[in-house]
């Protein structure tokens, strides 16, 4: 049964196969005290889970937490996530996961702008004045001491837009290669622009199942793709 | 209405009533800049992989989301899964179950914050 079908949800939910996410994109500096107050809520009502913690779910079938669980998701890169998602993360203790697109990470700031508008990385009105839009792997290195790194594609790309060895190694394999380099561990999940999972019969898809990564994200699902 | 404040937000909270209108609302919100909350499966598709919960409170909120998702599936089918952008293709794959999954994670999932309450 595709994971894709409201038959599939229901009865993954109905099974207790069920897990609680919040995924940001940007995160402005207006909107920092409101951040706050919603994580705040979630801490008050869920806990904060770590790969390890998904891990030993879908090992045993059984959570080990006081609480359910929920995960906070940080996508795409924004330097706002580095001035004011990742600080208001730490201010309150909370472990979140970031899924960094890799290439706008060496996007001069003065190219960033013309970068944007082709790979669907949305620049706010009120961000226009910025000198940058996009964190650096220095402010992407820091996030990493504290925080879950995950892997994104290098360019923003759809899972159908990776056909030949060369996109597969650009949109796939480098970026995982290089959150590796930086963080010291393989990144714990992988996302392709749109949520689509991964087909085998793809390439795109074989190249994520065979990655080594231990969760594949998708719109509708996490899902443990290795040990 | 949601009429205990404690339980917004949760799947403790009665099911939304007009299922469209809170869909039409989630479209409306600036997801570009806020939190989107997501119920998801969680599942073990190694090869071979089994998954099977014993976990007696994931079992209970599962239950719960299943009876809540099939609400507000339905819902939404009956006026016909209207779509935010209706020219554009859908790039998914599951806009309809995952608009029902909107709806769900709207009303049992998003945080609320200063008193709040959804219709």
């Amino acid at each position: 049964m595709s994971i894709l079908t409201k038959d599939y949800q229901r009865q993954a939910f109905a099974d207790g196969k069920l897990l609680r996410i919040v995924n940001w994109h940007n995160t402005p500096e207006s909107q920092r005290g409101v951040l706050k107050a919603e994580l705040s809520w979630y801490l008050d009502h869920y806990v904060p889970l770590l790969p390890e913690d998904l891990d030993r779910f879908t090992d045993t079938g059984e959570w080990h937490l006081p609480k359910p669980g929920f995960i906070p998701v940080f996508y795409d890169s924004y330097l706002n996530n580095a001035t004011v998602a990742a600080p208001v993360c730490d201010e309150l203790g909370l472990t979140a996961w970031f899924f960094p697109t890799t290439a706008i990470l060496d996007v001069p700031p003065e190219e960033q702008s013309a970068y944007a508008e082709k790979h669907d990385f949305t620049i706010l009105d009120e961000e226009r004045d910025q000198a940058a839009y996009a964190m650096t792997w220095d402010d992407l290195a820091v996030i990493a001491k504290r925080h879950v790194i995950a892997a994104h594609t290098a360019n923003h790309a759809a899972a159908k837009d990776i056909v030949t060895p060369d996109d597969v190694e650009r949109e796939i394999t480098a970026p995982i290669r290089a959150l590796t380099e930086l963080t010291g561990v393989a990144p714990a999940a992988f996302a392709f622009l749109y949520g689509t999972p991964p087909d085998p019969a793809t390439p795109a898809g074989r190249a994520v199942l065979d990655s080594g990564i231990r969760y594949a994200t998708t719109n509708t699902a996490y899902l443990r793709i290795k040990d | 209405m949601i009429d205990h404040l404690s339980d917004a937000g949760t799947l403790a909270a009665p099911a939304a009533v007009d299922v469209p209108a809170v869909l039409a609302a989630c479209h409306g919100r600036l997801l570009e800049r806020e939190g989107i909350a997501m119920f998801v499966a969680l599942d073990d598709a190694r090869p071979g992989g089994d998954l099977r919960v014993g976990d007696v409170t994931a079992l209970s909120d599962g239950a719960r989301a299943a009876e809540l998702l099939d609400g507000y599936y339905a819902g939404l089918e009956a006026v016909g899964f209207p779509a935010q952008y209706p020219d554009e293709p859908d790039e998914t794959g599951a806009r309809e179950l995952i608009d029902a999954l909107v709806v769900l994670s709207d009303q049992h999932l998003r945080a609320h914050v200063d008193g709040e309450v959804t219709s």
